[in-house]
């Protein structure tokens, strides 16, 4: 695996800083010092989803030194998750639902590469490397054939689709790599939607989520897990890996009187289980996560919901409850730059940062922006 | 750099207070980013609760319960028509449900609240259907008469596509003789029973919508007292933020879903549109403008409901009102029979002008009233990915 020189993440700022200026720069923040020169603890450079108050989008990178950065300016078409390739050269987005268009940026050269999805088809916002990097994988609505489908494009070949594979479900959204990326777990929310009806549900009473456990290299289906038949209205959506472990979040479509836990994960016997908290707090996240992710160590897990303006935080291996942080529209969560410690961005433009090392969540760190950080946030290997 | 640091220091100092006198309770564990102290008294917004509550009073329970009495009188209509409706019946049936329709579309918009609890919305109404879910699903339904399934605790738990109005419309539109044919006595029975027990589910759910509203411990009551409630708000910044996208996401239903998709796309310049104008919200029984109309009167109604008017400048009174007015003519130009007009041609003019002012207006109350009202309309909260 090539390792960049500070001479390429030197040029891949200077990109940054000339596509920020591509009418977009109103909204850059003023940058710090030459990070190279930073503590090594220091350097860590984020990537998300944005949009601004006149309703530009696109992707952005955020350092704490640096400030915010305008990555891939999309104006019109809304991102959703950024990944990153294992070679740690090429950051890409594919647009959220009912959108047709992906963005590669190679940081390197700056050059981006657009690809759009199959006639009848769209993206859900997220992609995932395979683990070689020589294939991406995209979780995509065929939505006249009204069935979940994910997406095989060729990274060298300017990321055109070679093959597809069926999600084995509706409405397929997150996806993550699993045993050494030889599976591919894929987070199948189970909604029908349609591009002629944009954001209308159309299957609310019959929805059947479950996560998908596919193999890597041929798609065929492993191992199909669902939620109890009472919980069929828990939209499964959103990944995070903490070694074999995949842990998932759901947002429940249905109002009710009872509190339900939204966020579980798949153990290794290959069943379900939900992690626990409060009662009042599930409620107060009406219904809602948006996005999760592990602290470095693996030994946290943290759920945010927008709607409910908080991020929950548990210890992994012991399922423990451990406290939650208010913040308003928070969604975003990245890995922070040690171990215990997580970064939240919100759609208000903040950037927090929150250690676990006493056990407990804590503020350590607290950052705006004049960005609307979307729904989720990477932390990006350098 | 400093002012970085700055801010670290003092967040961290803020935030490990709170951490510390709260520890024993995971539940209040809450640290705290610019809001407030969990397990403290919650600090409303009086401008957002005041706007919310004259909104909520003023325009939103008087509508539901308008649309509550509608749909008693129309179970009440069903229970005295069945097991035989005479043709004069169905016909004052068929009044019901357009009268029915027309004051659900004046709710349509608004899914916060106790009209998402349960799925009621989607049991009133669910639309846009997919594949002809409600058609197929009137069918079984009729197929195999079950006296059983049509009791209430049975007929709650069906598919969301036999409760409520679209099925209602499919059972009095269409087959309108199956109504009236003398040799079977049993099938128009099992149909009028069917109805019965849609119209039966549709007052109960209204009811219950109501009941909900103004219950003692219920949302209008909780945020008349400054409180959260357990399942719908957290605050009054809250509450008013989701009733404000709610209406806004009008705009989107009234033209994308029900102007622009019938109308149909165009493929390649120079080519007539694909119409599809069985997308058409309620063509059985030709409401498909009448329900327009009374989405543009119910948005009107809102816009003015949150009480905000005196802070709009004379200016952006008169923008507003003359924006109503102009897509409220346009929305008159339409054909009264919009599914005939749109398979002849002739309607897909006046709904281009309709979609261009209806686009006017909803630029002058998305600018004009989240400003008046000082609330942002949420970003990732709002997306449902």
């Amino acid at each position: 695996m090539p390792i960049r020189s500070a001479h390429s993440r030197r040029k891949f700022l200077q990109g940054g800083l000339a596509l920020g200026s591509l009418g977009l720069s109103a909204f850059v923040t003023t940058p710090g010092e030459g990070w190279a020169r930073e503590p090594i603890a220091q350097r860590s450079l984020f990537v998300s989803g944005f949009g601004t108050g006149s309703q530009q989008y696109g992707a952005a990178t955020w350092s704490p030194q640096a400030g915010a950065k305008a990555l891939i300016p999309t104006h019109a078409v809304r991102l959703h998750k950024t990944v990153q390739s294992p070679d740690r050269r090429t950051i890409l987005a594919v647009a959220r639902r009912p959108g047709t268009t992906g963005y590669a940026v190679d940081q390197q050269t700056g050059a981006q590469t657009k690809f759009n999805s199959a006639p009848q088809r769209h993206f859900f916002g997220h992609a995932l490397f395979s683990g070689d990097g020589t294939k991406l994988y995209t979780t995509e609505n065929a939505y006249e054939a009204e069935e979940g489908r994910i997406g095989i494009r060729e990274v060298e070949d300017t990321y055109a689709q070679r093959a597809d594979w069926s999600s084995y479900g509706i409405g397929p959204h997150d996806l993550v790599l699993s045993k050494g990326g030889s599976e591919v777990v894929i987070a199948n929310g189970g909604i029908l939607t349609h591009p002629d009806q944009p954001r209308m549900k159309l299957n609310i009473d019959t929805m059947d989520p479950s996560l998908a456990v596919v193999d890597a290299k041929t798609g065929k289906l492993l191992h199909q897990v669902r939620l109890p038949k009472e919980h069929h209205q828990l939209s499964i959506r959103h990944l995070a890996r903490a070694g074999n472990t995949v842990l998932f979040c759901c947002q429940d479509q249905i109002q009710r009187l009872e509190t339900v836990s939204l966020v579980g994960q798949l153990t290794k016997q290959g069943e379900l289980s939900l992690f626990d908290a409060p009662g009042e707090i599930w409620r107060r996240m009406q219904g809602y996560v948006g996005s999760l992710e592990t602290d470095p160590s693996e030994t946290y897990l943290v759920a945010t919901s927008p709607r409910g303006g908080l991020a929950l935080f548990w210890e992994i291996d012991s399922g423990r409850y451990l406290g939650a942080l208010h913040a308003p529209d928070v969604c975003g969560a990245a890995k922070g730059g040690q171990a215990g410690e997580l970064v939240l961005s919100t759609g208000a433009g903040d950037m927090l940062t929150v250690s676990l090392a006493s056990g407990k969540p804590t503020l350590v760190a607290h950052q705006t922006t004049s960005l609307r950080w979307d729904n989720h946030l990477t932390r990006l290997a350098l | 750099m400093i002012r970085f640091f700055s801010a670290l220091m003092i967040c961290m100092l803020s935030v490990t207070s709170v951490v510390q006198a709260e520890e024993d309770d995971p539940a209040n564990d809450v640290s705290i980013v610019g809001v407030s102290i969990e397990g403290a008294a919650i600090v409303q917004n009086e401008t957002h609760r005041l706007a919310s509550i004259r909104f909520i009073e003023g325009y939103l329970v008087p509508a539901y319960e308008a649309l509550a009495d509608q749909m008693r009188g129309q179970a009440s209509a069903w229970k005295r028509a069945c097991p035989a409706p005479t043709k004069a019946q169905v016909n004052q049936l068929q009044e019901h449900y357009k009268q029915t329709a027309g004051l659900w579309a004046q709710v349509e918009f608004i899914r916060f609240g106790p009209a998402s609890f349960l799925l009621r919305h989607e049991r009133v109404n669910h639309w846009p259907e997919r594949r002809n879910a409600v058609g197929r699903a009137v069918s079984t339904l009729i197929a195999h008469p079950d006296a059983e399934a049509l009791t209430p605790k049975k007929f709650i738990r069906a598919s969301v596509a036999v409760q409520g109005l679209p099925a209602l419309e499919r059972l009095l539109f269409t087959q309108e003789s199956a109504w009236q044919s003398p040799t079977e006595e049993d099938a128009i029975a099992w149909r009028c029973a069917i109805g019965q027990a849609i119209a039966t589910n549709l007052a109960t759910i209204s009811t219950d919508i109501v009941n909900d509203w103004k219950e003692a411990t219920g949302p209008l009551a909780q945020a008349k007292a400054g409180q959260s409630h357990a399942l719908y708000f957290t605050d009054a910044s809250d509450l008013g933020r989701r009733l404000l996208t709610d209406q806004v996401s009008g705009f989107q239903i009234m033209g994308d879903i029900k102007l622009a998709l019938p109308r149909g796309t165009t493929l390649a310049e120079g080519e007539a549109p694909i119409v599809k104008s069985g997308k058409l919200e309620a063509w059985r029984s030709g409401q498909s403008k009448a329900n327009l109309l009374a989405n543009l009167g119910a948005m009107k109604a809102m816009t003015y409901a949150w009480g905000t008017i005196s802070t709009w400048s004379a200016a952006q009174q008169a923008d507003l009102a003359t924006a109503f007015e102009k897509t409220r003519t346009s929305f008159d130009a339409l054909p009264d029979n919009m599914k005939e007009a749109l398979e002849a041609g002739t309607a897909q003019a006046p709904i281009e002008q309709a979609l261009i002012d209806l686009r006017l207006l909803r630029a002058q109350v998305a600018t004009i009233l989240p400003k008046s009202l000082e609330l942002t309309l949420g970003f990732n909260a709002l997306d449902g990915d």
